[in-house]
């Protein structure tokens, strides 16, 4: 106590250091537990549901043998691994709406950023420790949650059930593109905090651009992020369903067409002809499709986007937090 | 202390605050004055950093760019009806407060707490706008800082706590020996505690200057009303008042020695009233010699 009081009393030379990063991990405690822990409290309900339904399922799964979804479509399962997933799709808007938006917005709409920032750290160095743990421990936790919705939704999308974990609801649950999707939403809602300054406009902006960015990567960018590959789809020349080139869960079939086995897609009037004729010249249904193989690296490739855009939403924060006229 | 040079801030298309040079020397307590919308809050937010210049410089404490980590680190700030977070409670506000400092004298600051009789348990939000203001200023003080700057801190203060909340500020400043700027629109306490005045009106410099030189350089002069025109002529005054067949000139004055006009008499002049002279008449200025406005 008294070594700290003699210290200050000297006049701070150019040596003076900033505050610790120690001094500002219990400034950061203090702030942002309650919020934090409300978030991981939503993430824990959700893994729980998975985890009391998924043995569940599990079980039965292995009761029944392979097929087992085919004799089981009434016990409700299907219903679940469609709905559940719609509810999960909130996790990461929710943590960017409550946890990132008010970040900043609440401390410039309270007036204590006039406080916190005349303080020792800085703006800069205050933001920086208290998003990089929060986002950190929130997007720890959704890969953990991503890596149990994979569990849950093994029995269901393996084999030859129709259900699909490409499937635009279920492909941005598993581990590493909810961790994106989550830690992208949260960098966006601090953003938006900073920029707009009012919490709940703040909110409703953070929600606005996540949606936007969900619907585009969804209907425009996530099938390109390798180039799709083109084959022979289901229809064999005997007239047979045959080769499973793009059987459904083992792939994402993004089109269909029929073609000439020189690889000429066949015209409109041309599809109107007959099965016979379809076998008299070799047609062939082709389909252009991301293969099994290509899920995890896919699911890299978007965590890996999503990370460097979060680090942008970051560096733009911090040029607005900088500049900004209070 | 606080060094600004040719210093303007714009907000969208307004100008907040314009051309103002100063220099306000270490060791003073000085009294910013002026009406709402002068550009107190905005010259001390350049001062502390919230806010950045639009044209023109602003030094502090030696020569320090606002908002770095030894300015920070130099300067208490109190702002406007003293944010702090509410539904922290007055202790942990004090451990947030000496988490965010580098230097904290955490005994004077749990016995300033003690002897102002703040519940340590209570929730800020909780407390009273007074006692909101004392523990405000009682974080920036236990960091021990050489400048003190505090924005309008008597505006939610009742008489009582006003009283003490100067009482306090005087104490730390004849103990700690530092400088404080704090703003005011409240002109009537000023003499008690500013030996420093600095006057804003407009978002323009009006006064600046040593309290006692200011008072010293200006004086009253009282004489019949029908040769009131004549010596407005022969005075050029700061502002002239004529009541009943009384006229009242506040004029400045090189010294005592100075000629009084015929028929009138001279007197000194209260701070109070020198200052609602200027307030006034925003054309009229009472500055230091340009050498003494532009810093070294």
């Amino acid at each position: 106590m008294t070594a700290l009081a003699a210290q200050a009393r000297t006049p701070s030379g150019p040596s003076a250091r900033p505050v610790s990063w120690r001094k500002l991990a219990w400034v950061t405690w203090r702030r942002q537990r309650a919020i934090t822990a409300a978030a991981l409290a939503v993430m824990a309900g959700a893994a729980l549901i998975l985890v009391l339904s998924g043995l569940a399922m599990h079980h039965t799964a292995a009761r029944l043998g392979p097929g087992w979804w085919m004799q089981t479509r009434s016990t409700g399962y299907y219903s679940w691994a469609e709905n559940l997933p719609l509810l999960l799709q909130a996790i990461p808007i929710l943590v960017g709406a409550f946890v990132g938006a008010p970040l900043v917005a609440r401390e410039a709409e309270s007036g204590t950023f006039r406080f916190a920032w005349t303080q020792g750290p800085g703006r800069l160095r205050l933001l920086t420790s208290q998003l990089v743990p929060v986002a950190v421990i929130l997007t720890a936790a959704a890969a953990g949650l991503g890596a149990l919705i994979a569990w849950w939704l093994g029995p269901l999308t393996t084999g030859e059930s129709p259900m699909s974990r490409w499937s635009v609801s279920r492909v941005d649950l598993f581990a590493p593109s909810l961790a994106g999707w989550l830690l992208v939403s949260l960098t966006l809602g601090v953003l938006c905090g900073a920029a707009v300054r009012r919490t709940v406009a703040a909110m409703g902006a953070t929600m606005a651009g996540y949606v936007v960015l969900a619907y585009l990567t969804a209907t425009r960018w996530r099938s390109n992020y390798l180039t799709p590959l083109t084959g022979p789809a289901a229809w064999s020349g005997n007239g047979t369903y045959g080769g499973h080139v793009i059987a459904l869960g083992a792939a994402d079939e993004l089109t269909t067409y029929y073609a000439w086995p020189d690889g000429r897609r066949l015209t409109i009037q041309q599809l109107n002809h007959g099965t016979a004729w379809f076998n008299q010249h070799h047609i062939a249904l082709m389909a252009v499709y991301q293969p099994g193989s290509r899920f995890w690296p896919l699911q890299w490739i978007e965590f890996g986007w999503l990370a460097a855009l979060s680090l942008l939403l970051v560096g733009a924060t911090l040029l607005i937090i900088r500049r900004r006229a209070a | 202390m606080l060094e600004a040079c040719n210093l303007g801030r714009r907000y969208r298309r307004t100008w907040a605050l314009r051309e103002c040079s100063l220099t306000v020397p270490a060791g003073h307590v000085v009294a910013l004055v002026g009406p709402n919308g002068a550009g107190k809050t905005t010259l001390l937010h350049l001062a502390v950093g919230l806010t950045a210049a639009t044209k023109g410089t602003i030094r502090v404490l030696d020569g320090l760019q606002p908002g770095c980590a030894d300015a920070l680190a130099g300067i208490g700030f109190v702002a406007q009806d003293a944010p702090l977070y509410r539904h922290l409670s007055v202790t942990d506000t004090l451990h947030l407060a000496r988490n965010l400092n580098r230097s904290w004298d955490a005994q004077a600051a749990t016995s300033r707490i003690a002897s102002l009789g703040l519940p340590p348990g209570k929730k800020v939000g909780a407390l009273s706008g007074g006692q909101q203001a004392q523990l405000a200023l009682t974080i920036a003080l236990a960091k021990r800082p050489q400048l003190l700057i505090l924005d309008e801190p008597l505006a939610r203060l009742d008489p009582l706590a006003r009283h003490e909340f100067m009482s306090l500020l005087m104490a730390a400043v004849a103990e700690d020996g530092l400088s404080v700027i704090f703003s005011s629109h409240v002109v009537a306490e000023l003499e008690r505690v500013a030996d420093y005045l600095v006057v804003l009106n407009g978002g323009r410099l009006q006064v600046a200057g040593e309290v006692d030189d200011l008072l010293a350089g200006h004086r009253v002069l009282t004489g019949p009303a029908d040769l009131a025109t004549a010596a407005k002529a022969q005075l050029n005054p700061v502002r002239t008042s004529v009541a009943g067949a009384q006229a009242h000139l506040l004029c400045r004055t090189s010294g005592p020695g100075d000629p009084v006009p015929l028929d009138f008499i001279a007197q000194p002049v209260s701070l109070e009233e020198l200052v609602l002279a200027y307030l006034r008449d925003p054309s009229v200025a009472a500055l230091p010699g340009p050498e003494m406005a532009v810093p070294a």
